[in-house]
């Protein structure tokens, strides 16, 4: 009798809130069936398909993490002997299939990977991921690999997760400093004045040399910002240019720097960059002054200012480096290409 | 008189098309996408297929189009070929040349067919085993021809057999371009024209073509090509070895040796490609060349090549081409010539792209303003 009494109460328990569950899921009032039925003293009484219907209800809601503690209770509750077989065997690098195990089981291993994964999906700042997340979502798709279930599905979501992952660290920037050492060339122009006639003539100075410096500045995956300086040293020859009556030829040592801001982008995995370049130039030259006197060189300013490309190529932390460009108001260049090493 | 024409044949400019950059890619080889296992000339399938889904940018195409839909319709015409044993191409490649830019005085401007050609394939047996390859088309005539030695400008740069004896070893003989160094497409590079391997080079010959799975080589046996007058034709050697090292890289040699009635040329280069991945990539070439003639004194001219590639986005490159010369190692004078350039492929089958070179002479104790010139290039292929 007191059977009868227990089995028809439980029954009817059941009953009353079974078709509750499934009439608030089939109209879609997925914000009800959470609010009433998830708390424990619901859930302790509810069948496992309606606790599936709840899970489903908190999935459709984006509330991953409160369908993840409810998934697991579903497992413990109806799958733990078997979860503690397949995580003893993996344990033990036994081989395991998933046709071993239940349909039910598979199903919300993949439900939990998924949650997971949707989790770590939303996060936007590297700081805000938590560790405990990543290790468990590793951790399932470890277990749902092995169990070869959902195989495309499951390295595809991986893959989503992995690339999300290296974007969040990709985003954030750290400080950056390099030292280098260049080959290069510039130029600079100036004007030799004849009083009696008043006429000009052009002189240019191609001057090569090295530049040693190197950058500091802020980076992360995408971009990099530095301040770029060198200490140049060279040697140039300088000429007359437009007027072959004009003879001026000698070979002059340079001193100078070069030093201004660049922004780059950064388009590989290899780290190559590509980016622009704001530097000015300035130049100790000292122009002789023609032994006749009719004869004057008229100097511009030493310091230039310039527009350049500037490019790099890793190889761990080396680097190939490239820059060309031109003055501002002038037609004269400035290229330079070398290597150096970056500190982080 | 004969000499005279020979030098103008060398500096005359005809692209010849290979992308060796396209290791960014991971494509070390070149027979992956090209019938000749060096480079240039017409694409394979496969290479036709790499420049829709890899190459080109998907810019222009709705997002339904997929790169599975892109390869499916990178063959001639749209189309995905009916027979497994005929292929067709058509190219044009034309650009605006300007020198001088921005000087009132000496700007000049000029539009240039550069090519227009039409190229049949004939290819048998499995992975393309046998294959005929030949262009025809329209090519300029030299810049300041010869009254007299006028050359045709419809005329075929590239005809050969080709039979793979297995996957790995294979044998050609035609009309081809010497194998030499690296085959960049731009014809005027130092490293093109200083060891006489630019675009109007191609020789008669036979050439052996060795692909292993970490390094690849080839032998080019030939008796120059056989339109120019016998006394002109450089016969010869030459050959190049290139392995593959940290997976992704290749580092190389090449050596060459030919001569005429006139002319002993020597040529030997180091040679590196580096994939940096996704595009990017490093390509450099250092060589020396000694040119006897009959009666005088050899001349020994050292080149120098740096080619850099990143790709800021699909169908984009910004190339930079740093070139060096040294055209007599006795003297102290050198020319660097600076080039960077912006390629976009759009979409397959066509290639728009700007060129800007700043060269500039070094002479110890005077100096002399820069030579600048850019040009708009238009490439269709059909």
């Amino acid at each position: 009798m007191i059977k009868f009494i227990l089995f028809f109460f439980v029954s009817f328990s059941a009953l009353a809130q079974h078709a509750p569950v499934e009439r608030l899921f089939k109209n879609k009032e997925y914000g009800k069936i959470v609010n009433t039925y998830m708390s424990k003293q619901y859930l302790a009484q509810m069948s496992k398909r309606e606790l599936l219907l709840v899970s489903h209800s908190l999935k459709e809601l984006k509330q991953y993490k409160k369908n993840n503690v409810l998934i697991q209770y579903i497992l413990k509750k109806y799958h733990l002997k078997e979860h503690k077989e397949i995580l003893r065997k993996i344990r033990k690098k036994e081989t395991i299939d998933s046709d071993d195990y239940s349909k039910s089981i598979n199903i919300l291993y993949w439900q939990l990977y998924e949650n997971f994964a949707y989790i770590i999906l939303k996060v936007d700042k590297i700081d805000k991921l938590k560790k405990k997340d990543v290790a468990d979502f590793k951790r399932l798709h470890g277990l749902l690999s092995e169990l070869e279930f959902r195989e495309g599905s499951v390295e595809k979501t991986n893959n989503r997760v992995q690339t999300h992952i290296q974007y969040l660290e990709d985003k954030v920037y750290h400080f950056t400093w390099s030292l280098s050492l260049q080959y290069v060339s510039w130029q600079y122009d100036a004007t030799m004045h004849r009083t009696s006639t008043g006429k000009n003539t052009g002189l240019i100075l191609t001057n090569k040399g090295y530049c040693v410096g190197g950058d500091a500045g802020i980076q992360n995956g995408f971009y990099h910002f530095m301040v770029d300086g060198c200490a140049l040293i060279g040697s140039g020859g300088v000429s007359a240019y437009g007027d072959p009556n004009v003879v001026y030829e000698q070979n002059l040592p340079a001193k100078g720097f070069k030093i201004g801001p660049s922004a780059s982008m950064i388009v590989s995995s290899s780290k190559s960059r590509i980016g622009i370049g704001l530097p000015i130039i300035y130049t100790s030259q000292k122009l002789t002054q023609p032994g006749d006197t009719d004869y004057k060189v008229e100097e511009k300013s030493p310091i230039s200012a310039l527009a350049t490309i500037y490019s790099r190529w890793q190889f761990g932390d080396w680097y190939l480096r490239t820059e060309f460009g031109q003055y501002f108001g002038s037609q004269e260049s400035f290229w330079g290409f070398g290597f150096g090493k970056q500190f982080n | 008189m004969k000499f005279i024409l020979f030098f103008i044949l060398l500096v005359t400019s005809i692209k010849s098309f290979a992308y060796p950059n396209f290791i960014g890619h991971s494509y070390t080889s070149c027979l992956n996408c090209h019938y000749n296992p060096f480079g240039g000339g017409p694409l394979t399938d496969y290479g036709r297929a790499v420049s829709a889904t890899t190459i080109s940018s998907k810019a222009l195409f709705p997002a339904r189009v997929d790169d599975e839909k892109l390869a499916y319709m990178s063959g001639f015409l749209f189309r995905k070929p009916k027979q497994n044993w005929l292929r067709t191409q058509v190219n044009y490649r034309g650009f605006n040349l300007v020198r001088n830019p921005g000087s009132t005085k000496a700007e000049t401007k000029q539009w240039i067919n550069m090519q227009a050609d039409a190229r049949l394939i004939l290819k048998f047996g499995e992975n393309d085993r046998f294959v005929a390859v030949t262009n025809f088309g329209y090519s300029p005539e030299p810049a300041n021809p010869i009254a007299g030695d006028k050359q045709s400008e419809w005329r075929s740069r590239e005809y050969y057999l080709g039979y793979r004896i297995t996957p790995r070893l294979g044998i050609y003989a035609g009309l081809m371009d010497k194998v030499y160094g690296l085959r960049v497409i731009e014809h005027i590079a130092f490293s093109r024209t200083t060891p006489q391997v630019t675009q109007n080079d191609q020789t008669h010959g036979a050439m052996v073509h060795y692909l292993s799975e970490t390094w690849e080589t080839g032998l080019h046996f030939f008796q120059g090509n056989m339109s120019q007058d016998k006394d002109l034709r450089m016969r010869g050697m030459s050959g190049t070895f290139e392995k593959t090292v940290f997976e992704h890289h290749r580092l190389g040699f090449s050596f060459l040796n030919s001569k005429n009635d006139y002319l002993e040329l020597t040529s030997l280069a180091l040679h590196g490609r580096f994939n940096l991945k996704e595009g990017s990539s490093l390509l450099f070439e250092a060589g020396q060349t000694g040119q006897k003639p009959a009666n005088g004194e050899e001349i020994k001219a050292r080149y120098g090549l740096l080619q850099t590639s990143l790709r800021p986005t699909r169908g984009v490159y910004v190339l930079t081409n740093v070139e060096y010369l040294k055209r007599d190692i006795e003297q102290e004078t050198y020319t660097v010539r600076w080039g960077p350039a912006l390629q976009y492929f759009p979409m397959q089958r066509l290639e728009l792209r700007l060129d800007v070179y700043n060269t500039r002479n070094f002479t110890p104790d005077a100096s002399t303003k820069d030579s600048w010139m850019y040009l708009v290039q238009t490439h269709v292929w059909l």
